[in-house]
């Protein structure tokens, strides 16, 4: 079990362009779709706990994920696999930056890369929605939230709180 | 995040100049992963090589990661009663609207593209309906806009710069 939250997260922290959310849709993947590790009303939970809590949300998510599937040790071996990959690309890019930025291809290549992680937080909105958003009040609080997020641009930890606190008024 | 890593590494502590953060910011979202880990793994090892990198990066994912761990192993047993049930609820449709947002301000960045206009819908189409793998679809589309990029006339520009000027003004 820990060698594949390992794994699995190296692989994942690999491909995470575009940082935390590019990672929702890849965690969704590969725990709850392809090995039904989590289910996706736990899966949600991780997701709303690693908004709230500062700090990277790559970093929140993989702790959390591999505390909840195999206690201390996941959560230790799920953030260092995430973090490795970021680490010695990250060193390398160091060293022929100048070189990247100016190759087309490479350009070509990073728009490409962009192109698919757009489309993955796509139907990571349309999945995740097709399971949370049953309820029209959930629906309400979810058309609230996405106004006030593009009107006001507030915190996504603010967002969470208060769409939580409304689940509780209008719920609990 | 971007504008907390500035005022710490530009203005107090002097570790690097404007231009630099600049590029530290262009290769953290150049590189997978977490754009706070990608800019200590730089900072780090530009100021003291592979000490540095291994040091900062413990220092930016520590905190989060305990105060994760902290929550797992103190709240975890409350998830299931009501009232977190109920918040959690309502959590969830703040959630699909924070990706739904995340898709609006990234799709806005790279939409300046055609190319990358229709990569996004290539890949939405192979990912909803014909259910590929994640990571197939990232390597269809990277490699797609390697072999397009070129042929296509990509913004004159220097595309990677500017997204260092636009994540500079984000919050996180």
């Amino acid at each position: 079990m820990l060698l594949s939250l390992f794994l699995t997260f190296l692989k994942i922290g690999l491909f995470a362009y575009g940082g935390g959310y590019a990672m929702i849709p890849l965690i969704q993947h590969e725990m709850v779709t392809s090995s039904g590790w989590l289910a996706m009303s736990e899966f949600l939970k991780i997701i709303t706990v690693a908004e709230m809590t500062p700090g990277p949300i790559a970093i929140n998510l993989a702790t959390f994920t591999g505390y909840k599937l195999a206690g201390f040790p996941g959560a230790v071996v799920s953030t260092i696999g995430v973090i490795l990959p970021s680490f010695f690309i990250v060193l390398i890019l160091t060293k022929v930056f100048l070189w990247v930025r100016k190759n087309p291809k490479v350009k070509g290549l990073l728009l490409g890369l962009r192109s698919a992680v757009l489309a993955l937080i796509i139907s990571a909105a349309v999945i995740i929605g097709k399971t949370a958003l049953l309820d029209f009040k959930v629906i309400g609080i979810a058309l609230a939230c996405f106004i006030a997020l593009l009107w006001l641009d507030p915190h996504p930890a603010i967002v969470i709180a208060v769409a939580g606190g409304a689940g509780i008024l209008l719920m609990g | 995040m971007i504008p907390l890593i500035k005022r710490e590494i530009v203005d107090n502590h002097h570790w690097v100049s404007m231009k630099e953060f600049m590029e530290i910011i262009a290769v953290g979202q150049t590189a997978p992963g977490a754009v706070a880990v990608n800019t200590a793994t730089f900072v780090g090892y530009k100021m003291a090589r592979y000490k540095g990198a291994i040091a900062a990066i413990l220092g930016v994912s520590l905190p989060s990661f305990l105060v994760i761990l902290a929550i797992a192993t103190f709240l975890l047993r409350f998830f299931n009663t009501p009232i977190f049930t109920a918040f959690f609820k309502g959590a969830a449709g703040a959630v699909v609207a924070l990706l739904a947002q995340v898709s609006f301000i990234f799709g806005k960045e790279i939409f300046v593209e055609k190319l990358s206009i229709i990569l996004t819908g290539v890949a939405l189409v192979a990912l909803l309906w014909l259910k590929l793998h994640p990571l197939l679809v990232i390597l269809i589309c990277s490699g797609l806009g390697f072999w397009l990029g070129n042929k296509t006339r990509i913004s004159p520009e220097d595309s990677l710069i500017e997204e260092g000027k636009r994540g500079g003004k984000e919050k996180k």
